[in-house]
């Protein structure tokens, strides 16, 4: 728990310029590599058609793929399972997870499990979640929430790191504390025998998926550590919860996906490691394999053909990077662990337009997400679109305007219309960032495919909703208050 | 069989009626076009074939391993690997290997002060006190400098590649293809897609901490190929 109170951090935040510093070159390095690796190809634009029309076939024929996989993962010995919604997920996955006699089970942290908050339900039966993510791993040591969607651990710096691993790994055999340096390489092998030895002792490994192949059976993680491989390589179980959207028709159809999703989302020619699995391989990985089939509120964006796009989204993260507004208000703004445009549109649509507030305000319509959107999606059409529907809806109750997501909805478009107001919003917002950087090489941007993209996603909902806290702020007695209230390690940009 | 307490059913009822079809699973819409023909219908318009020379291949191939931080040496045959694989495990200071059981002996280290494991499903802490490891794999990508193993000759299981700290790889020229699709194509053809498939591409990475960038959090830190025939 925090023990500074609001104003006393957010004039530490006000004065961390380098830690703002930090992400603007992280965002401005990814989105020049995007950029320059989407540039290299001369068929991008060709595989971009592709992928566009390949996911909106598979929607088309969503129901009769899925009976395909499920068909095939059966065949290969994997077990397939139906979740209609967030607690029917919880359900399986705990029970499936209970099934072993384990009381801990290790993480490739992925949106969708963060999605339905599978964490909490883990631990309040008895299982403890382990995040195997290095910037993950960071964060849940610490006890606090990630920092910001590219670089999660970032408000922690080195020395930080180091005591935190000195406190938390006691327990390690041969290591050696005393003479352990804060250097990120010998940091970074620390936490790689910390967690080598959680991978060799538990039994039961939990991911979301980035694609699964109808005509096979196959599903695929990418990223970049190697903690996915070793999760699927080292425990008896593995159980991957999955979107239904992340369905693919044919195998071949990988060779599109495979190509656009680590240039868009990390500006990499292909990431470091991809896997791919068909239910259970005799004498090599895990030898039980659940497959976990996630709606959630998909089905219901299916049924309008313009908005049924929102479900071809591959989660690369990459409008985001190139969204003016998502630049400006951070993550807080979005309410959601989907975040930037992609979460304007979605996040309304999964939990209904009534629940969406201002989100669908939360754009200029400058288009820049469109463009650079690997699989083509029309998020301004659909946000206009989104925008209608809750006018109309609002039209049709008396009390409309002055109903509170009215008048957050005037609040919000008043902020986007002037620039330095979102500035000094964004400012306020941050808190309780304590970042010493040094400079440091970003080749690679922080774990795996950065950002909420990969399978390693994203972090929990923010504690405030930005209508709340916009509310709060303007009885300044209160936001301290607000603001106090949990140990919330979060800037503005951060995603939770 | 469903299990039946979970939402199979519904969740399909819900896909059909969203797609306005009938939510019974046997229903068949008289107007929609078979799926598998919908599906042929996609433009691909995008490069299936490299028509670059096999040699720009190969150069491209080892530009990109190059920029990716691994160590590419030359065979020119056979006979020159096992001395190119003593003089690396040397330099790396590696004293144990572990190599799949069919690895062709030519590859195997020469070296009597290294001990030499072969796998015969040793447990995965077992493996993980082990050095290094040498495979060859299915094939690999030029554009992207892929190497792809799907456990097939001479690769071995997953745990293999992933557990030791240092993966040499010995890759024949004739393996690399130009582009992504064609390594799809080749998996199709050669009816691997079954199989348990890893696309390594560098060591792995990460810059969580302070944005310094790190090679190797969990994989193996060092990723060394020796092109032959190159
Ligand atoms: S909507 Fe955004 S995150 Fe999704 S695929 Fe397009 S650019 Fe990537």
């Amino acid at each position: 728990m925090s023990e500074t109170t609001f104003p006393e951090r957010a004039h530490q935040a006000l004065h961390d310029t380098q830690m703002r510093r930090n992400v603007k070159k992280a965002t401005t390095t990814i989105r020049e590599r995007t950029a320059r690796m989407a540039g290299e190809l001369p068929d991008w634009e060709a595989l971009r058609d592709a992928g566009s029309a390949l996911k909106a076939h598979t929607m088309a024929y969503l129901d009769e793929y899925l009976l395909e996989l499920e068909e095939r993962v059966q065949a290969a010995g994997g077990q397939v399972h139906w979740a209609r919604d967030a607690e029917e997920a919880r359900r399986i996955v705990v029970g499936l997870t209970r099934e072993h006699e384990t009381d801990r089970a290790i993480k490739i942290k992925s949106m969708t499990t963060d999605e339905v908050e599978l964490n909490p339900a883990l631990s309040e039966a008895g299982i403890e979640p382990v995040e195997t993510d290095l910037a993950d791993m960071i964060v849940q040591l610490g006890g606090d929430r990630p920092s910001h969607i590219l670089v999660p651990a970032i408000h922690r710096n080195r020395a930080e790191i180091r005591e935190l691993f000195v406190r938390e790994m006691r327990d390690m055999k041969d290591l050696s504390f005393e003479t352990l340096s804060d250097d990120p390489p010998e940091l970074t092998a620390t936490a790689r025998r910390y967690l080598r030895s959680r991978f060799l002792d538990t039994r039961v490994a939990i991911s979301g998926a980035n694609f699964a192949v109808a005509e096979t059976g196959s599903v695929s993680v990418v990223e970049s550590e190697g903690n996915g491989r070793m999760c699927l390589t080292v425990p008896d179980v593995m159980i991957s919860l999955m979107g239904i959207e992340k369905l693919i028709p044919r195998w071949q159809d990988l060779e599109v996906f495979l190509q656009l999703l680590p240039r868009a989302s990390t500006g990499e020619r292909m990431n470091p490691y991809t896997s791919l699995w068909t239910g259970v391989h005799e004498g090599d990985g895990p030898q039980t394999f659940h497959l976990v089939l996630l709606d959630n509120g998909r089905s219901r964006i299916l049924a309008d053909e313009q908005k049924r796009q929102t479900l071809h989204c591959i989660r690369c993260s990459r409008c985001l990077n190139v969204c003016p507004v998502y630049e400006r208000t951070g993550g807080h703004a979005y309410d959601s662990m989907y975040q930037g445009p992609i979460g304007a549109i979605l996040t309304p649509q999964l939990r209904g337009v009534e629940q969406a507030g201002t989100l669908a305000e939360a754009s200029t319509l400058c288009g820049a997400c469109q463009e650079a959107c690997p699989v083509k999606i029309d998020i301004p059409s659909i946000l206009v679109q989104l925008r209608g529907e809750k006018v109309a809806q609002q039209r049709r109750r008396p009390a409309g305007r002055l109903a509170p997501e009215s008048l957050a909805m005037q609040t919000a478009r008043w902020m986007f219309e002037r620039s330095e107001r979102l500035h000094g919003l964004q400012r306020l917002a941050r808190q309780g960032q304590k970042l010493i950087a040094r400079e440091g090489r970003i080749d690679r941007l922080p774990g795996a495919l950065g950002g909420w993209t990969r399978t390693r996603d994203m972090p929990a909902l923010p504690e405030q909703s930005f209508r709340e806290w916009w509310a709060a702020r303007q009885q300044p007695g209160q936001a301290g208050a607000q603001r106090g209230r949990g140990n919330h390690g979060g800037s503005d940009d951060s995603t939770g | 069989m469903t299990q039946p307490a979970d939402g199979r059913d519904a969740m399909l009822g819900d896909i059909r009626r969203a797609l306005g079809r009938e939510a019974s699973a046997h229903t068949v819409d008289a107007g929609r076009r078979p799926r598998q023909a919908d599906h042929d219908a996609i433009e691909r318009r995008y490069r299936r074939q490299d028509d670059a020379t096999r040699e720009a291949i190969t150069d491209r191939f080892r530009q990109r391993l190059e920029g990716l931080g691994v160590r590419v040496l030359e065979a020119a045959g056979e006979a020159e690997v096992r001395g190119i694989i003593d003089q690396r495990l040397k330099a790396s200071a590696i004293g144990s290997v572990i190599v799949p059981p069919d690895l062709p002996g030519a590859w195997c280290p020469g070296d009597e002060g290294v001990s030499l494991i072969t796998d015969d499903g040793h447990p995965a802490a077992a493996i993980n006190d082990i050095d290094g490891v040498i495979t060859g794999c299915r094939l690999a990508i030029a554009e992207t400098g892929s190497i792809v193993l799907d456990a097939g000759p001479a690769q071995g299981r997953r745990l293999l590649t992933l557990m030791p700290d240092y993966h040499l790889c010995v890759i024949d020229a004739a393996q690399v293809v130009g582009l992504v699709p064609e390594a799809m194509t080749q998996l199709v053809e050669t009816q691997r897609t079954c199989a348990p498939i890893t696309f390594i591409t560098g060591p792995s990475a990460t810059a969580d901490i302070e944005l310094s960038r790190v090679a190797g959090v969990h994989g193996p830190r060092r990723l060394e190929v020796i092109l032959l025939g190159g």
